[in-house]
């Protein structure tokens, strides 16, 4: 059942096994939580091995520990085995060998393969964010991709990339209703097969335009372009660009002029898919330092040893209650520095640490922002 | 049931009349459902810690047990009483003598629920925690009061002060703080009836009344009581920290030069002394950076790595006189800071700068395993020889050996003979059980001790009687005292090993 699966991990996961170090465990955020090692990246590694050798079998119970992963890759930046890898490859075999995902899971996914958006909303009202104010662009070669979460969810984030943009008389293109879901809520929990379609379809789509760059708000789509696209279809030909990156370079050439002006501080969380999965930390901290009257304070876990803010990989949709409970945790160290703000550079952190915020009634001393919201009101 | 399963499992004859789903549903009762689980999943990751054993074993649990309070686990421990469950309790799970393994089945309880620090009191330099906090999350709470718990293993980042205590592990700061021995005022424990009892003398270390009952703890690795509170000492941070390494002719002569450096008044913070192989090892990244080896002299036979901190004056004052001593003793500082700088981080940091060494790529193909024995001081030199000796004899291939300094202002060391394991090969993990039975058996013929930071567990079991002598009967008679149905760890300390063969015999000392 489980074949490839073992021919590619079981190496790695035997370092593990005879290994025991433990580097990852306390900070994983999930393991933080529940305090029980079937959830750590550990004792995961010890259930792919009890898969492998026959001790276990799929079952509720396993696919609960398997999923209940924000793949956030913390566990990854302490050691050298491939762990985030080996989690999502062991979802996709099971599920790829019958295994029912997560309920949850399932609904999304069969709505995704109908609807093309994870969020049970009609396929037709994608472009609905867009207001007149920002109609489409003919501009081909840069292509602006919206993602599910801000499209259906947060449209004033999309708005206020657009808003910057517009202040730096950069052009984008938009792909409206041909934009599908980037396939990245699927590829990590579990759905590959039906990914590799999503990702066929927008490929097709953004390479018919004639685009070079393609530039998104979203780190979960971000990824997906820039790294997943091109090892399940072969090279893309696109440059990918997180919104972050575009305005760190329009600042840097004077393109944006930053006329407002912020008071009080800041404190920066990096989103999992954009810092520890894809590398990217500076350019969000380079456009926050440009801002003026923005003092910016750094959390005591940053860069690759952030925690994540318990979004990711599927666990808010399946598990709402842990997931708040870890950006609750998030908020707190954030709130710890004494920062007014605290800024995101992505859709699902925002979102999270904002009712995580709410939920500890400290939304009125802590405001939570995505990064393109507060340039938005400084240019 | 799969083979693999039973692999390496003790057959229990406490365990085997038990229904453990009934007693699932009992103790979920008592202390809440979350915190009981008789999964296989659960059980399946709570498998194994880091002994060295064959890849494919996976030794399980019947019962997982989480509790969060200590009347959590007095419940437990009741029921499992009544019903002589045997119960194993874990901590980080990074021993390496199969302690927290459930070689008998029954409840592992593991006490990562209890992780919560109760009193810092700063007026009298103490600090009461749950057993279950790990180190790193200790000192995280103590450093923002500018204090610190000095004892310091290097698995300190997941490892708990339960398993700190009970395993009596070693620490890179112990020739100035000593180990948690020095640490430990005072404790509560639940024992084998079910019993809390307090033991110790509350905020102070010093105490001419009664029996030290506290201090049984050390190393009793689950069989006497669980641990589930402890007060302890700590200090002030210290401001500054110097490193220095300095390259010696003699393992003996640079043991000379720490005891020099005692005996002139210096603070030495942490001291330990490589071999040349183990150098060698570690300096495998400079050479890749580098393309040639470590600058220190053809016939060095030790390197000397140690820490000075505290004010700068006083840690400057130190340093250099440090060099002086080495330097009058035949010792040859070592000048590449990038090598002494990564002794140190390899131990306190994951980026392992400046080299990055990417843990744990050198566990890929095979992996470390040690023989951790305590070997008195003069010693040294012949202990090095010895262990070439005996790891060819065994058929097992030599990594180095690092004596680690572990007892405030003494040369008492703890050491590890490191040699390479394929696990995957059963019987060569036999054949490092047998290194591992004749370099104990070494230790003791010199006045030594067979383990030194790794315990008795259920690899040395009652082997250890050949180190005890009459008083190992002692020892069996105080557990009784407190775990009067023996369920607390079985299979450990007082069991017949798990891999030792205990036939062999003592080799006698080169010299000395």
């Amino acid at each position: 059942m489980l074949n490839d699966f073992r021919d590619q991990h079981l190496d790695e996961i035997l370092v593990c096994n005879r290994t025991r170090c433990g580097f990852c465990h306390e900070e994983c955020p999930v393991y933080y939580e529940k305090r029980i090692e079937s959830y750590s990246c550990r004792g995961k590694l010890q259930i792919a091995k009890g898969l492998i050798h026959g001790i276990c079998e799929p079952s509720p119970a396993l696919v609960d520990r398997l999923w209940t992963c924000t793949l956030c890759g913390y566990c990854k930046s302490q050691c050298a085995l491939q762990t985030t890898e080996i989690v999502e490859d062991l979802r996709t075999s099971l599920l790829e060998a019958g295994t029912p995902p997560v309920a949850r899971h399932g609904e999304i996914m069969s709505w995704v393969e109908k609807e093309h958006n994870p969020y049970f909303e009609k396929h037709e009202n994608r472009a609905h964010w867009l207001s007149s104010r920002h109609p489409l662009t003919d501009r081909s070669d840069l292509i602006f991709f919206a993602g599910c979460t801000a499209s259906y969810r947060q449209p004033e984030l999309n708005k206020a990339t657009l808003a910057v943009l517009e202040s730096a008389n950069v052009k984008v293109g938009y792909l409206g209703e041909d934009e599908w879901c980037c396939g990245s809520v699927l590829l990590r929990t579990g759905d590959r097969k039906d990914a590799i379609q999503l990702a066929r379809h927008n490929l097709e789509v953004v390479q018919a335009q004639g685009a070079r760059v393609v530039v998104t708000g979203c780190p979960g789509c971000y990824r997906t372009l820039k790294f997943d696209y091109p090892k399940l279809l072969g090279c893309t030909g696109l440059e990918v660009l997180h919104n972050s990156q575009l305005f760190s370079q329009l600042v840097s050439d004077s393109k944006i002029e930053l006329n407002g002006n912020v008071a009080g501080s800041l404190t920066y969380h990096d989103p999992c898919h954009l810092g520890r999965h894809c590398g990217e930390y500076e350019a969000p901290r380079r456009v926050l330092k440009s801002i003026p009257g923005a003092e910016t304070v750094e959390m005591r876990r940053t860069r690759e040893n952030s925690r994540c803010c318990g979004a990711g990989g599927g666990l808010r949709s399946a598990f709402p209650d842990l997931s708040l409970r870890i950006a609750e945790k998030r908020v707190l160290e954030a709130a710890e520095t004494g920062a007014d703000c605290l800024v995101s550079a992505c859709p699902f952190c925002r979102n999270n640490l904002k009712e995580a915020a709410n939920s500890l009634k400290m939304a009125r001393s802590l405001s939570v922002l995505d990064l393109s919201e507060l340039l938005a009101e400084v240019v | 049931m799969s083979e693999s399963l039973l692999a390496g499992r003790v057959s229990g004859v406490q365990a085997l009349s038990v229904d453990y789903g009934r007693l699932a549903n009992q103790l979920a009762d008592l202390i809440g459902s979350e915190k009981v689980t008789a999964e296989i999943v659960d059980r399946m990751a709570y498998s194994r810690d880091w002994s060295v054993r064959p890849s494919d074993e996976a030794v399980l649990p019947d019962l997982i047990v989480r509790p969060t309070s200590k009347e959590d686990i007095v419940k437990v421990v009741q029921v499992a009483s009544s019903l002589k469950v045997p119960i194993v309790t874990a901590g980080g799970l990074t021993g390496m003598a199969g302690g927290a393994v459930a070689s008998r089945g029954g409840i592992l309880l593991d006490t990562n629920g209890l992780n919560n620090v109760l009193e810092i009191d700063e007026a009298n330099l103490a600090v009461t925690v749950q057993a279950g906090i790990t180190i790193n999350k200790l000192n995280e709470e103590l450093r923002r009061r500018n204090l610190w718990f000095p004892h310091d293993p290097e698995s300190k980042i997941v490892s708990t002060i339960g398993a700190a205590i009970a395993c009596r592990s070693d620490s890179t700061f112990g020739i100035k703080y000593g180990k948690v021995e020095q640490a430990l005022i005072d404790a509560v424990v639940v024992a084998g009836s079910g019993e809390l009892i307090r033991v110790g003398h509350r905020k102070t270390l010093i105490s001419s009344s009664g029996y030290q009952l506290h201090w049984l703890l050390l190393g009793s690795e689950g069989t006497l009581g669980i641990i589930v509170e402890a007060t302890l000492r700590v200090f002030p941070l210290p401001e500054e920290r110097a490193l220095e390494m300095f390259a010696f002719p003699s393992l003996n002569i640079a043991a000379k030069a720490i005891n020099r450096m005692v005996q002139a008044g210096l603070s030495v913070e942490s001291a330990n002394i490589m071999c040349s192989n183990r150098f060698y090892f570690y300096t495998h990244d400079y050479r890749v950076k580098y393309r040639r080896d470590a600058m220190v002299p053809s016939d060095t036979r030790g390197v000397l790595c140690i820490s000075f901190a505290g004010d700068r004056e006083v840690v400057d004052c130190c340093r250099e006189y440090s060099a002086k001593i080495c330097e009058e003793l035949g010792g040859s500082r070592v000048g590449e800071r990038e090598i002494v700088e990564a002794w140190w981080t390899s131990k306190h940091r994951q980026d392992f700068e400046p080299f990055k060494q990417a843990w744990p790529d050198s566990q890929r193909i095979e992996r470390f395993g040690a023989a951790d024995v305590s070997i008195p001081q003069g010693f040294l030199d012949d202990a090095f020889l010895k262990y070439q000796e005996l790891a060819a004899k065994n058929g097992v291939r030599v990594l180095g050996m690092n004596v680690y300094v572990q007892s405030p202002y003494a040369v008492h060391t703890s050491v590890s003979f490191a040699v390479y394991v394929d696990d995957r090969d059963r019987s060569m993990v036999e054949r490092f059980y047998d290194y591992v039975r004749d370099m104990a058996l070494y230790a003791v013929s010199v006045g030594g001790s067979m383990t030194s930071y790794q315990g008795d567990g259920e690899k040395f079991g009652n082997f250890s009687r050949l180190e005890h002598g009459d008083g190992f009967e002692y020892m069996r008679k105080i557990k009784k005292v407190f775990d009067p149905a023996g369920i607390l760890n079985p299979g450990k300390k007082f069991a017949p090993p798990r891999w030792i063969k205990p036939e062999g015999t003592a080799p006698e000392a080169s010299n000395a």
